[in-house]
């Protein structure tokens, strides 16, 4: 323990203090694996390979307070447009607010509660799925995620459509260094439909530290769509893992718009592990400042006749750095697989950086892998075009990057949604 | 001293890998291991000067601190450096032969096989004169057309030979490039390197004919660590050719050579590398380690490398030819086709660094893995902030054959100048079943479509090889994948 | 010459030719006209070895050999020849290295002596004129690119320097315009020999107002279910094939 980073030391000693509320054998189980595994190294560090292009200096201050303290007033949280109905879950610095929240009534197949929830009544529930997914070995900060768990969002469909998408809301407020470690939990099975909106939005400046892991098993012919929304606060870091499990004819299908955050780092690990799984990961990353944004993502493609695609866009302004990390990986024996990649960056100004690293790992002979990647500035000929029809220089940049942008978003979301992201892109080039 | 004298028992494998017979010489080597009195050793036996030896004990020393990379996705057990000959050279070069005639005529025959002329009335087949330095084990043992160079002011030679007749030279750029303490293996290499090839092109030179070094391991448990250094002076152009072979033999031999290369203003070098190590059995055992650190200074504006290699020999291939583009305007260049097959494994790439304004360069890499082989393309790019207007476009594709094979891509795209514009694609698939049927309906082979059609795949890199270099690897195809269809 | 004997073969689980029988003498030109999914595309694979096509039983005897116990290319060397209804592309191989790697191949399954790069240019160049193929179409990759009648024109070209004693035509009318049917038509007449034996695959019978059959057969339902002169082709244009369906079914 002797050489781990003092943010690392902090949270441990933390954890070993708290007497978390829910105390079942298996959970503490759980935890108690992820506190080991944590211990071994820590925090990661840059001389880590996943985490060769994203530092997590800007924790070394960060304490473990929790107060749970929110100026309400500050945060809009009716902020769909009308005719946008939601089940709204809100969870402030990663505890459960029954108060803002507004859930139900549900069919029958269907429970949407929180975590707290579920430990509190019915722990047996879940006892099967939870920490299923994904290894504490191989990625320290799931399993310090894993050491903490004891809020977040449990979502149980089996034979269901669910009739409204699932809002979930995590406010944060940085004062005292916050941080905290939301778990979710999402389970649809046999031929379900459901559509999760999770959005990450911070209040003040001050740094705070939002650890927070999604477990996704979908199964028999379910689908599942996953939008997320990153604006956390100037101050606030955010690490966001997704491990997701897909089965027989299932689809796993994501959208994430980043925005926000000192620093943030969304994680994706998906095993198509069925035949017929398919996965889509798309999203769009906007930065100015300081900011950092990371995109990581692993796709394995672990049996015969399933498919990914994925697609991030992103444009860089000012001093930001953006990251993106995909691999597929296709495991011998799992012919048939097609596999798409494709990641696309735009330059806005001399400081801003991208760092990319798209692999392909591939081991069996019958499968279509392709990937793409390109970075640079927007293209001549099409600024000429727009400026040959009278149109200034800088408007005719900001329409060329606003189409480069919402061209993903038409792809990558359902029309319903369409609006509220592109919205978030407008207002970010009118900044 | 220990004589060695080896007969070649496998003769039936020869039909498979050409190359692999021994040449039956006495040989003058160094004891078995690695220490400082083994450098001290080479150093008086290359008679240098005390620079170059203070040079040489300053990287075992750097390199006894040094860890072995494992960040390749290669496997092999461990190596053990001290069971390994670091200076073997045939006995009849003790006192330097003056001309060919006084060359060891097992030595002469042996390049004959090869197909390497070493005397200047022989040429390749249909091709102009190529000169040729032939490197057999540790030592340089005749260099071609060397006159007709010197007329030019084209130095070529044994580095070794430089060292004493071009000392300036050599002391100005030898580790300008590839600094002692590099990496695991150029450290290693900066210790113990025997000798390889030196050329110097002058200003405005454009060398006259193409330059050409042929590596040969013959003597068993040794190691090969040859350096090369190509100085292209300013507006001089040549085209340079590396090949390389040895004997089939159980043990893995380790090659660890360093090339570095230095292109001034408006300068031109293309390098070309033909690879054909001895792989190993089917089933693994034995063949080349070819540990290798490759790296072009393109240091003037305008200058202009370009990489071409194809890799289908040793057991594991580890290398990276790079460019570090510093001059405004340079150009880098690699065209890469690595072959696997069996249990071979390769491991490579490169890097190109953009450090100048309006710098461009280009990859184009193929990949084919065949039996239980496994091939990782690894590669570089990066735009540093003065890059302004650099371009970089890349293309690396993969072919897979077989079920037990498999093929990876690890490219790392590192941009800080937004007007620097990059571009990467990569694929990966396996031959088509129709592509095949429709060669076979056609009458040729299964391994004559496949070779044919992996050709088709590689043609990009190619039609870039020097013609006489084109004939022999589009061959060396065919034979590579013999065995990984049916 | 070509003598098929109660042949049944499936694709996967399903049967396609259900005893089917026919008999081609040397230099005879026969044709093979039926419905979609008659079995017509399958008889060409299972007579040019196609994976994937499997012969449950019957035999199919060449020039006295088994032509079912050999390899694809083995057969092209024995002189069997398919005209592909859609010819594959090859990126990067270019035309002319294809066609000289195999007709060297062939000419060395038979014994005879191989070309040398300026003979073969040559030996190509006769053809090429005649089928109007230009040069820059053999530096092509292999049908890369190549429109329909391109496609189908260089089908004709392979066939012509590949001197076969058999040539299956599979649909070759397919994609073609009228000006493009005439050369490949009369491209195909022209290579017509007491030595050559040909089986012509079509839905039409346009085809054969260019290639003359000797004898014309009916494949309905894997079998053959009528054979006459070249009049019964231009009864099938009038009549259409339902009458054998029904009687098939």
């Amino acid at each position: 323990m002797g050489n781990l980073s003092k943010s690392s030391q902090t949270f441990i000693k933390q954890n070993k203090a708290i007497e978390f509320s829910c105390s079942e054998p298996w959970l503490e189980q759980l935890r108690k694996s992820g506190l080991e595994n944590f211990s071994v190294n820590g925090l990661p560090t840059p001389n880590v390979e996943e985490w060769k292009y994203t530092s997590l200096k800007v924790l070394d201050n960060i304490g473990n307070g929790n107060n749970g303290v929110l100026d309400v007033d500050q945060v809009d949280l009716d902020w769909l447009p009308a005719g946008l109905e939601t089940h709204k879950l809100v969870f402030v610095n990663g505890c459960f607010d029954k108060g803002l929240s507004a859930i139900g009534p549900f069919g029958e197949g269907i429970k949407v509660l929180s975590l707290s929830e579920v430990l509190a009544t019915e722990p047996a529930l879940i006892e099967g799925y939870l920490g299923q997914i994904g290894s504490v070995e191989d990625l320290p900060v799931l399993a310090l995620n894993t050491a903490f768990i004891d809020d977040g969002l449990v979502v149980l469909i089996e034979n269901a459509i669910l009739d409204k998408p699932i809002e979930v809301v995590y406010v944060s407020q940085g004062s005292g260094n916050t941080s905290y470690h939301p778990r979710n939990l999402i389970v649809a099975k046999n031929n379900s439909s459901l559509t999760i909106l999770e959005r990450h939005i911070g209040i003040g400046d001050d740094t705070y530290f939002s650890n927070n892991v999604s477990e996704f098993i979908v199964d028999g012919g379910s689908y599942v769509k996953h939008y997320r929304m990153l604006e956390d606060g100037s101050g606030g870091v955010n690490l966001s893992t997704v491990n997701a499990r897909i089965g027989k004819d299932a689809t796993y299908d994501s959208f994430i718009l980043s925005v926000g955050g000192r620093l943030s780092r969304s994680e994706v690990h998906v095993a198509c592990q069925a035949e017929g799984a398919h996965t889509n990961l798309n999203g769009v990353y906007i930065a100015c400042a300081n900011q950092h944004m990371d995109h990581t993502t692993l796709i394995e493609h672990l049996v015969p006749n399933t498919t990914s695609n994925e697609s991030y866009k992103g444009a860089l302004d000012d001093k930001a750095r953006g990251v993106f990390q995909g691999s597929i990986i296709v495991a011998d024996g799992a012919d048939g697989t097609d596999g798409r990649m494709s990641n696309k960056t735009l330059l806005l100004s001399d400081d801003a950086e991208i760092d990319a690293k798209p692999q392909l790992e591939i081991y069996a002979d019958d499968v279509q892998c392709a990937h793409g990647f390109t970075a640079g500035e927007l293209d001549e000929e099409a600024l000429f075009y727009l400026r040959s029809r009278g149109i200034s220089d800088a408007l005719a940049r900001s329409m060329l990057v606003e189409g480069f942008l919402t061209d993903a978003i038409d792809s990558g979301v359902d029309e319903d949604f369409r609006g509220i992201f592109i919205n978030r892109i407008s207002e970010w080039m009118g900044r | 001293m220990v004589a060695v004298t080896e007969t070649v028992d496998q003769v039936e494998l020869v039909e498979k890998y050409k190359y692999g017979f021994v040449t039956d010489i006495e040989s003058d080597q160094a004891p078995k291991g690695l220490n400082e009195g083994i450098i001290r050793f080479i150093s008086a036996k290359k008679e240098e000067p005390s620079w170059l030896l203070d040079w040489r004990l300053k990287a075992y020393a750097h390199w006894l601190t040094m860890k072995e990379p494992n960040w390749a996705k290669v496997g092999y057990p461990p190596i053990d450096y001290q069971d390994s000959y670091y200076y073997s050279a045939p006995k009849s070069m003790d006192d330097g032969p003056d001309s060919l005639g006084d060359v060891d005529p097992e030595i002469l025959d042996t390049y004959k096989k090869l197909g390497i002329p070493l005397h200047e009335q022989e040429v390749l087949a249909g091709v102009k004169n190529v000169a040729v330095d032939a490197v057999f084990d540790s030592v340089s043992v005749a260099t071609t057309f060397k006159e007709a160079l010197s007329k030019e002011g084209v130095i070529f030679c044994p580095i070794s030979e430089a060292v004493k007749e071009h000392p300036d030279l050599v002391k100005q750029y030898l580790g300008s490039v590839v600094p002692y303490s590099d990496n695991y293996f150029a450290t290693l290499n900066s210790a113990v390197f025997t000798d390889g090839s030196f050329v110097y092109i002058p200003k405005g030179v454009n060398c006259p004919m193409e330059l050409s070094t042929y590596f040969r391991i013959n003597a068993s448990n040794t190691g090969q660590f040859e350096r090369t250094l190509i100085i292209a002076d300013a507006g001089s152009k040549v085209s340079y050719l590396e090949g390389c072979t040895a004997p089939m033999r159980d043990e893995n031999q380790l090659h660890a050579a360093v090339v570095e290369l230095v292109i001034l203003d408006d300068a031109d070098i293309k390098y070309s590398t033909v690879q054909n190590w001895y792989p190993g059995d089917e089933n693994g055992v034995g063949g080349i380690y070819n540990f290798v650190t490759k790296r072009a200074a393109c240091r003037g504006r305008n200058a202009k490398v370009s990489w071409t290699q194809v890799e289908t020999g040793s057991a594991i291939t580890w290398k990276y030819p790079s460019c570090i583009l510093q001059g405004d305007h340079s150009v880098g260049e690699f065209y890469s086709v690595a072959i696997t097959n069996n249990h071979q494994q390769a491991d490579t790439g490169t890097k190109m660094i953009h450090l100048g304004k309006n710098t461009s360069s280009k990859i184009i890499a193929k990949g084919i893995s065949a039996g239980k082989s496994q091939s990782t393309y690894r590669g570089l790019v990066k735009m540093m902030p003065k890059a302004e207007g650099s371009r970089n476009y890349t293309q690396c594709d993969s072919l897979l054959i077989g079920k037990e094979c498999g093929a990876h891509t690890v490219p790392y795209i590192e941009s800080r100048n937004k007007s620097a514009k990059i571009e990467h694609e990569a694929t990966t698939s396996k031959i088509a079943d129709d592509q095949l049927f429709y060669c076979r309906q056609r009458g040729i082979s299964e391994e004559d479509a496949v070779a044919l059609i992996v050709n088709g795949f590689c043609r990009d890199v190619m039609q870039e090889l020097p013609m006489e270099f084109a004939v022999e690897a589009q061959k060396l195809v065919g034979i590579s994948l013999e065995g990984s269809v049916g | 010459m070509l003598e098929i004997k109660n042949l049944h073969a499936r694709v996967g689980e399903v049967e396609i030719l259900k005893g089917l029988d026919l008999t081609i003498g040397s230099g005879e030109v026969h044709a093979i006209m039926g419905p979609n999914g008659a079995g017509k595309s399958t008889l060409s694979y299972v007579l040019s070895g196609r994976e994937g096509y499997e012969v449950t039983s019957g035999t199919v005897l060449y020039q006295g050999k088994n032509l079912l116990d050999m390899e694809p290319e083995k057969r092209a060397g024995e002189g069997v020849f398919l005209a592909f209804q859609y010819p594959v592309e090859i990126p990067g191989v270019s035309t002319m290295n294809f066609l000289k790697a195999s007709v060297n191949s062939v000419r060395r399954y038979r014994g005879q002596s191989e070309f040398d790069a300026m003979d073969f240019l040559k030996f190509v160049r006769r053809q090429t004129k005649v089928l109007n193929i230009g040069d820059d179409m053999l530096k092509r990759a292999v049908n890369v690119g190549f429109s329909g009648g391109e496609k189908k024109r260089a089908e004709v070209l392979q066939m012509a320097v590949l001197e076969p004693t058999l040539a299956l035509l599979d649909e070759t009318d397919s994609g073609l315009d009228v000006d493009a049917l005439r050369i490949v038509g009369e491209g195909v007449t022209a290579l017509r020999s007491p030595e050559r034996s040909m089986l012509v695959i079509t839905h039409y019978q346009r085809l054969l107002d260019y290639i003359v059959p000797d004898v014309v057969h009916v494949l309905a339902d894997g079998k053959i279910v009528d054979t006459g002169d070249k009049e019964l082709a231009i009864k099938l244009e009038k009549n259409g094939y339902a009458r054998y369906a029904e009687a098939a079914a």
